[in-house]
C-alpha cells in the first residue's frame, strides 16, 4: 500500500519536475527517491537542475509517504494467533471450533477500553514470525493470545509454530523486543517448566498464562474464550477470571480436559482492564 | 506550480484518509475488524428489579466474612446468566472478589477470588470436611432444585501465590438424571476451609419434553463410539466411563434462551494417541434415543 502511494507521489510529481529544465544526472545525487522512481522505470533521466527547492520539498513529502504513512496506520496493540487451527487441516469441525472461540477471544480483547486493535494472524510460519507478529505491535502494552501445539525439551517448555519450529526461552530471549503486558500461551505444556514464562516476564509482560501439562484442544479453545470473557471487565483479577473459566469449561464439556493444568506466572492480581490505568 | 501544489494536497489527503479508512477496513488479518460496543448497560434504560444498591446487599449477605471497601463494575448482559450485576469488589482482608448477582432475583450466581492466596497455613481440611463445608454453604443459598453429589477434586496451586484448593460438584438432577452443563460448584480453601468460590448455573427449564428413558442403552452406545473412532481415525478405543445425562446442544443458552436438550450417553475414553500424550480421556456423546453421534472431544 505504501510503495503504491510512494509510486503514485513520483507519478504526479515527475512530469512537473520535467518541465522545469534540463536533465542531468549528477543532480540525482542527494535525491535517492528520484533514483528509485527511475530505477523502476517510471520516468528516466527527468532531475530539474534549476529548481532545488521543489526537488527538497518532493523529496520530505515522499519520505513522509514512506515513513509517516506506517506509523499512523500501525494501530493494532493486542493480537491473536490461530495456529493450532492451522495445524490440524483435515479436522475442519476442530478448525471450526477453534476459530469461533478465538473470534470470541478477539472479540473481548478487543473491547477493553484502552486496547486500539487486535492483529489477527491465522497462524505463524515460524516461531520467529510469532515473536515478529509482537514485535510489529503498535505499542509496548500488549495482550497477546495464542492457541499452538507446544512441548517440552528437556527442562525446557517451548511453543511449536507452523514450521514445526520450537520456540523456546532462549528464543524469547533472543528476538523480543521490551513489550509486554499479557500472554495467554494456550499450549501443552507451555508452563510446565516456567523458563518460557519467565523470559516473557523479563521482557516486560507483567503475567503468562501457560499449561503444566497435556490440555485438550477444544477444552483449551474454549477456557481461552471464557477466560477473556470475564476478564475484558473493570478490575477482574486474572486469577479470578481464569478459575471461572475453567469452572466453565467443566459445564460445558464436563471435564476439564487438561485446562485444570493452568499456571500463572507474573502477577496473579493483574487486571486486564484497571480502573486506575 | 500549480501541479505540485496540488499534488502536496492530494499526499496530504492521502495521509490524513489512509490511516482513517485502514482502521474501519473490514479485513482479518492485521486488522481489527469489529468497534467497542459498551460492556456494562445503562440500569435506567433497563427494565431490572434489582437496584446495584440491592445487588451489592446481596454480595455481601451471601459471600461469607466479607467487608466491602470499594467496588467497580455494573450490569451487564451475560451469555449464560442474562443480565446480572458483575462487580469486582475490593474486601477489607486484601481480596478482589469477582461476583454476579442475579438482576432479576437478588441471587448470587458466582463469585471468585476469595481466601485465594497461600496463607501457610494447616487447618488439616481433608476432601470430607471440604465435602461438608461446600455443603453446609449450598443450604443457605436459595437453589431451588435437587442436587446430586458429584465428586470433590483437590486442584494444585495455579501460581507461586496462590492456594490449592478443593473443587466440591454438584449436579442438577431433573427427572432423577444429571444435567451435563447445570448443577453448583463450590471452591473450598485447602489451608482454612474457607469458601473460595461459588457458581451455580442453572439454565435448563424444569419440565424436559424427552423421554427420560433411553431407547439405546450403555452397550451400544458404547459400540457405536468404538465404530466411529475406528471408522475415521483408525484407532481402539478404552471406554473410562459411560453415563447418561441431560445436555443442552446450545449451551451456553440462557434460561430464556432456546434449548435443544438431548438425552446422551456421555463416553469417556482413551486410546493410543491419548496415551501418548499424556492426556486426559476424550468424550463422546450419543444421542440415548436416535443413537446418532452428538460431539466429541479428542484432540490434544
Amino acid at each position: 500500500m505504501h510503495f503504491i502511494l510512494c509510486i503514485f507521489a513520483c507519478e504526479f510529481f515527475l512530469p512537473s519536475l520535467k518541465d522545469l529544465g534540463s536533465h542531468r544526472s549528477e543532480d540525482r545525487k542527494g535525491y535517492p527517491f528520484f533514483g528509485v522512481a527511475s530505477a523502476f522505470g517510471l520516468r528516466g533521466g527527468i532531475m530539474a537542475q534549476t529548481n532545488r527547492r521543489v526537488y527538497t520539498l518532493s523529496t520530505i513529502l515522499i519520505l513522509l509517504c514512506i515513513f509517516v504513512i506506517p506509523c499512523v496506520n500501525a494501530y493494532n496493540d493486542c493480537l491473536v494467533d490461530r495456529t493450532r487451527a492451522y495445524q490440524d487441516p483435515t479436522e475442519p469441525a476442530l478448525t471450526n471450533y477453534i476459530n469461533a472461540r478465538m473470534d470470541e477471544t478477539k472479540s473481548s480483547i478487543y473491547s477493553i477500553f484502552w486496547v486500539q486493535g487486535v492483529s489477527d494472524y491465522s497462524y505463524s510460519s515460524t516461531d520467529q514470525d510469532f515473536i515478529g507478529h509482537i514485535n510489529g505491535l503498535s505499542s509496548s502494552t500488549n495482550i497477546v493470545a495464542v492457541q499452538s501445539h507446544g512441548g517440552t525439551s528437556g527442562s525446557s517448555s517451548h511453543l511449536t509454530f507452523g514450521d514445526s519450529s520450537y520456540l523456546s526461552a532462549s528464543d524469547v530471549n533472543s528476538w523480543l523486543d521490551a513489550v509486554g503486558y499479557f500472554i495467554f500461551a494456550g499450549a501443552c505444556d507451555s508452563a510446565k517448566y516456567s523458563d518460557l514464562g519467565d523470559n516473557f516476564v523479563d521482557k516486560g509482560f507483567n503475567a503468562y498464562l501457560g499449561y503444566s501439562d497435556s490440555v485438550q484442544t477444544i477444552f483449551n479453545s474454549e477456557f481461552c474464550s471464557e477466560f477473556f470473557g470475564r476478564a475484558k471487565y473493570l478490575d477482574v483479577p486474572i486469577s479470578s477470571a481464569a478459575e471461572y473459566a475453567l469452572e466453565r469449561v467443566e459445564n460445558e464439556l464436563g471435564s476439564q480436559g487438561g485446562t485444570e493444568n493452568y499456571e500463572i506466572i507474573g502477577d496473579t492480581d493483574l487486571c486486564l482492564a484497571p480502573s486506575n490505568w | 506550480m500549480r501541479r505540485i501544489l496540488i499534488g502536496i494536497f492530494i499526499i496530504f489527503i492521502v495521509l490524513v484518509t489512509v490511516p482513517v479508512i485502514s482502521f474501519a477496513s473490514p479485513v482479518a488479518e492485521g486488522e481489527e475488524i469489529t468497534l467497542k460496543a459498551p460492556l456494562y448497560l445503562d440500569p435506567g434504560g433497563e427494565a431490572v428489579s434489582i437496584t446495584r444498591e440491592d445487588a451489592l446487599s446481596s454480595a455481601e449477605t451471601n459471600i461469607p466474612d466479607i467487608t466491602i471497601k470499594k467496588v467497580t463494575g455494573g450490569l451487564i448482559q451475560d451469555q449464560v446468566y442474562g443480565k446480572i450485576w458483575q462487580f469486582s469488589v475490593s474486601t477489607g482482608d486484601g481480596d478482589t472478589i469477582l461476583a454476579g448477582i442475579d438482576a432479576g432475583t437478588g441471587a448470587l450466581d458466582f463469585y471468585y477470588g476469595k481466601a485465594d492466596k497461600k496463607t501457610g497455613k494447616n487447618g488439616g481440611i481433608t476432601a470430607d470436611k471440604a465435602k461438608q463445608i461446600a455443603g453446609d454453604y449450598i443450604r443457605t443459598q436459595n437453589i431451588g432444585g435437587d442436587l446430586l453429589f458429584d465428586g470433590v477434586e483437590y486442584r494444585a496451586p495455579h501460581a507461586r501465590d496462590l492456594a490449592g484448593k478443593y473443587s466440591v460438584h454438584f449436579w442438577r438432577i431433573i427427572g432423577g438424571i444429571p444435567c451435563l452443563s447445570n448443577g453448583v460448584r463450590v471452591g473450598v480453601n485447602p489451608e482454612t476451609g474457607e469458601v473460595m468460590s461459588y457458581l451455580k448455573t442453572w439454565t435448563m427449564p424444569e419440565e424436559i419434553s424427552v423421554n427420560a428413558t433411553p431407547d439405546i442403552q450403555d452397550d451400544g452406545a458404547q459400540q457405536i463410539v468404538r465404530n466411529l473412532m475406528k471408522e475415521k481415525y483408525s484407532t481402539d478405543i478404552t471406554i473410562a466411563s459411560s453415563k447418561l445425562v441431560w445436555m443442552d446442544l446450545n449451551d451456553p443458552a440462557g434460561a430464556d434462551d432456546p434449548h435443544d436438550i438431548r438425552l446422551t450417553w456421555w463416553i469417556r475414553f482413551t486410546d493410543p494417541y491419548l496415551q501418548e500424550n499424556e492426556a486426559e480421556p476424550g468424550s463422546a456423546w450419543i444421542d440415548a434415543h436416535s443413537g446418532v453421534f452428538l460431539k466429541k472431544a479428542y484432540f490434544v
